[in-house]
C-alpha cells in the first residue's frame, strides 16, 4: 500500500544556489541570473496573515479534506486524529512495538505538548537537534548583537532542499533503520494535496526520516493549510522570522543524548511505518474563545527574541517563549504567569502581531476570577490608596520607608522586598500645586 | 484616526498619571508651564490611576472602575475640542491600546485616539508652526533611555526629536534595553533578583557611556536606574522647561 506521502524538507538557503545565480549573472548578464525576487518584510507579513486567516476560517474543512485525501492516495500512511495529548501519547506507545526510544524534533508541539507524557510513559526521549553541534560558548548574547532582517530577498532564504516520498522501505541505500520511532512535529501541511513540511537548520529531521523504524508525524490542527503553496510559505516564514531566536538560543549542552547509531537494528523483513497524528489538544477551542489569536501562530519564536525575562527560563522542560509560556499556563502546565513584565516586546516582533501582553491579561483576568488573588497583589494592587496614604503623611511615611524595622514586616505583608528603594511621597501633590495655580 | 483639529485648537487636557502626581510632581509643574509658555490652554480634569498596574496584580473589577472613570472624564474633554496628553509613557499606552480593547466602547476609543506622548503631542505643534523653539541652549551630553512602553506605542521617538531641537543638547546614547522594574514588579521578593538581572545590561550600557545626564519618559525606569546606579534620572519635560528658563 502506497506510503509515498510526500515529505519536502526546507533548510536555509544552499550556498550553491548562490553562487549559481552569481555565476549566471556574471556569465549570462543581467538577464541570466536567477536571483529571487525582492519582497518587502510587510509584504511577506500581510501574505501570511492571509494564510492564517483563511486557515483559522475553514479549519474543520481543511481537517477532513486532508483525511479525506490521505486515505485516498496515501492508504499505507496510518492516519488517526487525537483530540488531546493523552490520546497522541496513547496511540504512540501502542504502535511502539517494544521500541523505548523516541526522537523528537524541537517543534513545540512534540518538545512542549507530547514530551511529558512520553516520559511519563516511560520512554527515553531525545532531541537529536542538540546532538548535531557542538557548542564550546555562546556567541550570540543578546537581540542586539543579532543581525537585522534586511528589507529585500528574504523570500529567498530558505528553500525546499530535500524532497521524499515517504519513507524509503524496507532499507534506505545510505542508512541503516534503527529501532527507536521518530515523533516529528511538522511545520505545515496542505490539505489539498497533503505535503508535509518540515523546517531544518542541520539534519536531524532527514536523518529520523531515515532512520527511524517507526516515524510519527504530528500535524498540530493550527499547521494545517488548504495549497502546498501556502504550506510552504508558512515553513518559509517559521525560518525567516524565527532565525533569530534560533541563533539566540544557540548555546552549551552539557548533556548529549542517546546515540541513535547505538540502537538495536530492527528485524530486516519488516517494514518501516509512517504514522500520522493529527492533533487538537485545544487549538479547536482557541477558535471559539478570546485566545483565537493564538491559533494564527506559526511558532516561529520571533516573540522569544527581545523578550527581557527569556534568560531566566533556559532550564524548562520545554522550548521557552512567550507564547509557550502563555499555552503552558493554559494548558494548566505553569502555575502563574505573572512573570510576564509586560514590555509588549513580543507583539512587536511578531509577524502576525498577535497580541500576546493582551492575551497574557485575559489569561491573568480569568484565573482570577476562578482562584483570587494572594494577599500581597491585593495589597499592591492598589496603588493609589497607598499613594495617597503616603502623600498624606508624606514626611513620616518617607522617614519610615527607610526603616529596617518597617521593611520587614512590609516585605512579609505586602511582598515588597525590603532592599528595594522605594520612591518619596510628596505631600503638595501635582494636582494640588495646579489647583492653587490654576 | 485622531483629530487633528484637536490640536490646532491649543487646548489640552492633561492626564498626569500616578507618578507624576504623588512622587515626582516636578514634572506635571513643568507640563503645565511650557503649555502656558506656548500659549496652550490647559485643564487637568479629574482623574484615577489608569489601572495598568490593578489588572497586573488582579485588582480588576477596580481596574475597569478606574478606566471608565478616566475615559468619561476624558471624552467630555475631547468632545469640548481638547486634545488628551500624557506625561508617563505606561499610562500612554495602557490609554491608547488597552482601554478600547478591554472597554470596547466608542468613547474609550475616542480617548485613545486623541491621546498623546507629550513630546508627540509638542512635535505635532511644531508641524503647525505653533511650537515656541527660541529654546536656551543646554550643552550636555544625554543618555536616552527608551521606556518599553513607549517603544510599544509605535510612534518612533519623539522625544528624542524633541530633545533635539534644544540648541547645543548631544543625544549620546539612545538605549532600548528593559529596565526590568514594569511598575511594582521589581518591587516584589519575587521577582527583585530577576528585576535587577534584566536591568544589568542598561546600567552596563551606562556605565559605558557616560554622560551628564540620564533621561527617561518613564518613572518606573527613573526609580531603577537610580536604585541601580546612584546616578539621577530627570524626565524629559525637565529640560524642556529648563530650555525655556521657565
Amino acid at each position: 500500500m502506497s506510503q509515498d506521502l510526500p515529505i519536502w524538507i526546507m533548510e536555509p538557503e544552499q550556498a550553491q544556489k548562490r553562487d549559481l545565480a552569481a555565476r549566471n549573472l556574471l556569465e549570462g548578464g543581467q538577464k541570466g541570473a536567477r536571483l529571487p525576487e525582492t519582497t518587502s518584510l510587510d509584504d511577506i507579513k500581510q501574505q501570511l496573515k492571509g494564510i492564517r486567516e483563511d486557515a483559522a476560517s475553514q479549519i474543520d474543512h481543511l481537517t477532513r479534506e486532508l483525511k479525506a485525501n490521505l486515505n485516498q492516495k496515501y492508504p499505507g500512511v496510518k492516519v488517526t486524529q487525537a483530540k488531546d495529548e493523552a490520546e497522541a501519547v496513547g496511540y504512540i506507545t501502542r504502535i511502539s512495538d517494544g521500541a523505548r526510544t523516541i526522537s523528537i524534533n524541537n517543534s513545540s508541539v512534540v518538545s512542549q505538548e507530547l514530551k511529558p507524557g512520553l516520559l511519563a510513559s516511560g520512554f527515553n526521549v531525545i532531541n537529536s537537534y542538540l546532538d548535531e553541534f557542538e557548542v564550546k560558548e555562546r556567541k550570540i548574547l543578546d537581540y542586539w548583537d543579532l543581525p537585522r532582517l534586511e528589507d529585500k530577498n528574504l523570500s529567498g532564504t530558505f528553500d525546499v532542499s530535500i524532497k521524499m516520498a515517504g519513507i524509503d522501505q524496507p532499507h534506505p541505500t545510505d542508512s541503516k533503520p534503527r529501532k527507536y520511532l521518530a515523533v516529528l512535529g511538522a511545520n505545515a501541511i496542505s490539505a489539498e494535496d497533503t505535503t508535509a513540511f518540515f523546517l531544518e537548520h542541520f539534519s536531524n529531521i532527514h536523518k529520523d526520516l531515515k532512520e527511524a523504524e517507526k516515524v510519527v508525524i504530528v500535524i498540530g490542527l493550527d499547521k494545517i493549510v488548504k495549497h502546498r503553496q501556502d504550506a510552504a510559505f508558512q515553513t518559509k516564514c517559521m525560518g525567516i522570522f524565527g532565525i533569530e531566536s534560533i541563533l539566540l538560543g544557540i548555546q552549551p549542552e552539557p548533556k548529549k543524548g542517546t546515540a541513535i547509531a547505538g540502537l538495536p537494528l530492527p528485524p530486516t523483513d519488516k517494514e518501516r511505518e509512517l504514522h500520522l497524528v493529527i492533533l487538537d489538544n485545544g487549538r479547536s477551542k482557541l477558535l471559539e474563545g478570546k485566545f483565537r489569536e493564538l491559533f494564527l501562530c506559526i511558532g516561529c519564536r520571533a516573540c522569544n527574541k527581545h523578550c527581557p525575562i527569556r534568560h531566566s527560563f533556559t532550564n524548562v522542560d520545554y522550548v521557552w517563549t512567550p507564547r509557550n509560556y502563555l499555552n503552558q499556563f493554559l494548558h494548566g502546565g505553569e502555575k502563574s504567569i505573572d512573570i510576564c513584565l509586560h514590555c509588549e516586546a513580543c507583539r512587536l516582533e511578531c509577524p502576525l502581531q498577535i497580541d500576546l501582553p493582551g492575551l497574557m491579561w485575559e489569561a491573568k483576568i480569568d484565573y482570577i476570577s476562578k482562584h483570587g488573588r494572594s494577599f500581597h497583589h491585593m495589597i499592591l494592587g492598589m496603588p493609589e490608596l497607598l499613594a495617597k496614604l503616603g502623600t498624606a503623611f508624606a514626611p513620616l511615611a518617607n522617614w519610615m520607608m527607610d526603616f529596617g524595622l518597617v521593611r520587614i514586616p512590609m516585605e512579609i505583608i505586602a511582598g515588597v522586598d525590603r532592599k528595594t528603594r522605594l520612591p518619596v511621597f510628596h505631600f503638595n501633590t501635582f494636582r494640588r500645586w495646579f489647583k492653587q495655580h490654576a | 484616526m485622531p483629530d487633528n483639529d484637536l490640536i490646532a485648537n491649543k487646548k489640552v487636557a492633561y492626564y498626569a498619571g500616578c507618578f507624576a502626581n504623588y512622587y515626582y510632581p516636578e514634572v506635571g509643574q513643568a507640563m503645565v508651564k511650557v503649555l502656558q509658555k506656548n500659549g496652550v490652554e490647559v485643564i487637568v480634569p479629574d482623574q484615577v490611576c489608569c489601572a495598568l498596574p490593578m489588572i497586573a496584580k488582579g485588582n480588576t473589577r477596580a481596574a475597569y472602575k478606574n478606566m471608565k472613570h478616566n475615559v468619561k472624564m476624558f471624552s467630555e474633554a475631547t468632545a469640548s475640542g481638547y486634545a488628551l496628553i500624557t506625561t508617563c509613557s505606561s499610562c500612554g499606552l495602557m490609554i491608547k491600546r488597552d482601554y478600547p480593547r478591554l472597554l470596547g466602547s466608542e468613547e474609550a476609543k475616542q480617548v485613545s485616539e486623541n491621546l498623546y506622548h507629550f513630546s508627540e503631542y509638542l512635535l505635532k505643534l511644531d508641524e503647525i508652526g505653533e511650537l515656541d523653539i527660541g529654546f536656551q541652549p543646554i550643552p550636555q551630553t544625554i543618555f536616552y533611555h527608551t521606556p518599553c512602553h513607549l517603544r510599544a506605542q509605535e510612534i518612533g521617538s519623539p522625544t528624542v526629536k524633541l530633545l533635539g531641537l534644544i540648541p547645543d543638547i548631544t543625544i549620546r546614547h539612545i538605549s532600548e534595553e528593559c529596565c526590568g522594574m514594569g511598575g511594582a514588579y521589581g518591587y516584589e521578593k519575587v521577582n527583585y533578583e530577576l528585576s535587577k538581572d534584566i536591568a544589568g545590561k542598561l546600567y552596563a550600557e551606562i556605565g559605558e557611556n557616560p554622560t551628564d545626564r540620564i533621561v527617561t519618559d518613564c518613572g518606573g525606569c527613573k526609580l531603577q536606574i537610580e536604585a541601580g546606579t546612584g546616578l539621577k534620572v530627570a524626565h524629559p519635560i525637565i529640560l524642556v522647561k529648563e530650555a525655556y528658563d521657565l
